[in-house]
């Protein structure tokens, strides 16, 4: 290639072309990985020779396997209803006129803007015995008593749900804007019927954006805290919370340490998972 | 006092941000407490009446944080001075992060048997006690029998969310063990009693939201910080009430973390904070007894004291116990939680 000749021409220096990531790259050295590593490292060094022995302990806690589970299949649960509430959300986004998109996107987006805890806690009111829900069920007769729906699995799933609904929207918004529609023209006049080519061609190429945002859904879900404690049952409670009491109340930085660590492994091997079928995708 | 969302980052958060402190304000002392009425009742009361050393100023800052407090010390950069924490903080065991307190200076003379050691001196008595919705509970319980007692009084029940917090000694209360016999806790006891509840308990993480579950008639009945079931009550105008039968005395502890650059003007403080013609002061607004047996409280909230109840059964939190076996109450209280 000749190319590579043509870029040094004009001066003796020659910038990288990488050179506008750097900063970024440094600030999440700085801010995100040497934080986490000090707080994975606490779990070799505090007790001074604890080695394994704090990923043994916890390990061998079957409190801290069920918090994991309860992490993992929430985690389950909320990825598969955004991908389908999301998918069709932005197919609904993407067929519409440019008012009605600038509406859904808007509407789609503005949860962002709110804080997290405040909508945990708008989904409490909603979803408790005393709460709106509940009156507007007894007020139209639907139900005699109040349906216990807050702190349990349910109020917890919808709370996560609605909340990281954008980040599937986003991606798989994205990768419909980049379909060529003509693609589809092409797939009915060679007679394929419309939920053929639908399929056949629309879906297969958006896909990319679907598993990009599942994998978004599901990394998030593992690390979340504020939603299942508040709007959870007993039984909803994530590796979080096990980590905050650690940290705060016991001051067990090792045992605090070695759960994170094997959350962040976890979070690990999904985005290496997630990243091969997203570059199969892109490939094929 | 416990819901820290962000503990992990919150810790080295901290780290950046007490460096910023320190640099601007070299010569601040920082006193640190939970927060909400306490918070404005400590700064009218105590810190704005306090003669600080030439040229010092103080701050005070809303939310203890344990963790916190040991990342600002194990990486050398203290900038609280005084740490205002709860009953399960600064027993000898936390030593390491504390620096010891110097009882020349500070008069312990008339501070309550028991409640001034090596690390800490209790500047107010709170207590954990049982309170209740007067529109979903129209008798009178008698005490934490009844908050277990389903059937004489129906209704959800809202606990606090922490092994260390009272929930195993308030099960064993219920299920007839003397209040002065309680510790070493019978913890296998305690889930036996907890069980017979458990479908209707509700956990609450900060005490503004045991005083919402129960404001709000989510719960029939919330055991909580008596400052709170009072706050409910007469503050918020909820419809609460509140009983002092079997309440669990604790109190708050004043300490110095370890590092601490301004130790003298910080014992200084505490010593002033527990002396007798200022410990009773908080009382003007807030039902927490003084731990200075000199001082005096405000006539008008005598009868929503702690400490004004000690002719009914009441039981202590014995703090060395619980921070001796607080690893294995953690552990206990989480499986039997999460259990199906």
């Amino acid at each position: 290639m000749t190319n590579a000749m043509t870029g040094g021409v004009g001066g003796r220096f020659r910038l990288p072309e990488t050179i506008g990531v750097w900063p970024l790259l440094l600030a999440l050295a700085l801010l995100l990985f040497l934080p986490a590593a000090s707080i994975i490292s606490n779990s070799f060094t505090e007790p001074e020779d604890a080695g394994f022995s704090n990923f043994a302990r916890i390990l061998s806690d079957p409190t801290f396997g069920r918090f994991a589970y309860n992490t993992v299949r929430i985690a389950l649960i909320v990825s598969f209803f955004t991908g389908l509430i999301g998918y069709f959300y932005a197919y609904a986004v993407y067929k519409s006129g440019p008012t009605m998109r600038a509406f859904l996107l808007t509407c789609a987006l503005l949860p962002l803007w709110t804080s997290l805890l405040v909508r945990s806690f708008a989904w409490t009111v909603i979803l408790r015995d005393t709460g709106i829900l509940n009156w507007l069920l007894i007020w139209a007769g639907i139900v005699d008593q109040p349906i216990g729906m807050l702190r349990t699995s349910f109020a917890v799933t919808l709370g996560m749900i609605q909340i990281l609904l954008p980040f599937t929207i986003l991606p798989v918004y994205a990768s419909m804007t980049k379909f060529d529609p003509t693609l589809l023209s092409a797939a009915r006049s060679l007679g394929a019927s419309p939920a053929r080519s639908f399929w056949h061609v629309f879906f297969p190429a958006t896909q990319v954006g679907l598993v990009a945002g599942l994998m978004l859904v599901f990394v998030l879900s593992l690390g979340y805290y504020i939603t299942p404690v508040l709007l959870g049952g007993p039984r909803d409670q994530p590796v979080a919370v096990l980590i905050d009491a650690q940290v705060t109340t016991q001051l067990d930085w090792g045992a605090a340490g070695a759960m994170s660590a094997v959350v962040t492994a976890a979070v690990l091997l999904m985005l290496a998972v997630g990243w091969r079928s997203i570059k199969k995708i892109f490939l094929v | 006092m416990r819901f820290h969302m962000q503990a992990l980052a919150g810790g080295l958060g901290a780290l950046a941000l007490g460096t910023m402190l320190a640099n601007a304000q070299e010569n601040a002392l920082v006193w640190v407490d939970g927060g909400g009425a306490y918070h404005d009742a400590v700064q009218k009361e105590i810190l704005d009446t306090w003669k600080a050393p030439d040229g010092m100023t103080i701050v005070s800052v809303a939310g203890t944080d344990n963790a916190k407090l040991r990342a600002m010390v194990e990486s050398n950069r203290v900038v609280w001075d005084v740490y205002n924490g709860d009953n399960t903080w600064g027993t000898d065991s936390d030593g390491k992060w504390l620096e010891p307190l110097d009882y020349t200076v500070i008069n312990k003379d008339d501070i309550i048997p028991g409640f001034a050691s090596t690390y800490r001196v209790a500047n107010m008595i709170y207590s954990i006690q049982l309170a209740y919705n007067t529109d979903q509970v129209k008798t009178k319980p008698a005490g934490w029998a009844d908050f277990f007692d389903l059937e004489k009084f129906p209704g959800k029940r809202a606990v606090m969310d922490y092994s260390a917090g009272g929930i195993f000694e308030i099960a064993l209360l219920a299920d007839g063990v003397k209040p002065d016999e309680l510790y070493p806790l019978n913890i296998d006891r305690a889930i036996k009693k907890l069980d017979t509840i458990k479908p209707s308990l509700v956990y609450w993480q900060s005490g503004a939201q045991s005083e919402e579950l129960v404001g709000s008639g989510e719960v029939a009945m919330v055991m909580t910080y008596n400052s709170r079931a009072y706050d409910a009550k007469v503050a918020l105008q909820m419809p609460v009430d509140y009983i002092f039968e079997e309440q669990i005395l604790a109190a708050a502890y004043l300490t110095i973390p370890k590092g601490s650059k301004h130790v003298d003007a910080a014992m200084d403080l505490i010593a002033y904070a527990v002396s007798a013609d200022v410990n009773g002061k908080l009382t003007a607004n807030l039902p927490l007894a003084p731990s200075n047996t000199k001082s005096e409280v405000n006539p008008e909230m005598a009868a929503d004291l702690p400490s004004s109840h000690l002719d009914k059964p009441y039981a202590v939190f014995d703090d060395q116990w619980i921070a001796a076996n607080s690893a294995e109450l953690e552990k206990r209280y989480q499986a039997w939680k999460s259990a199906q």
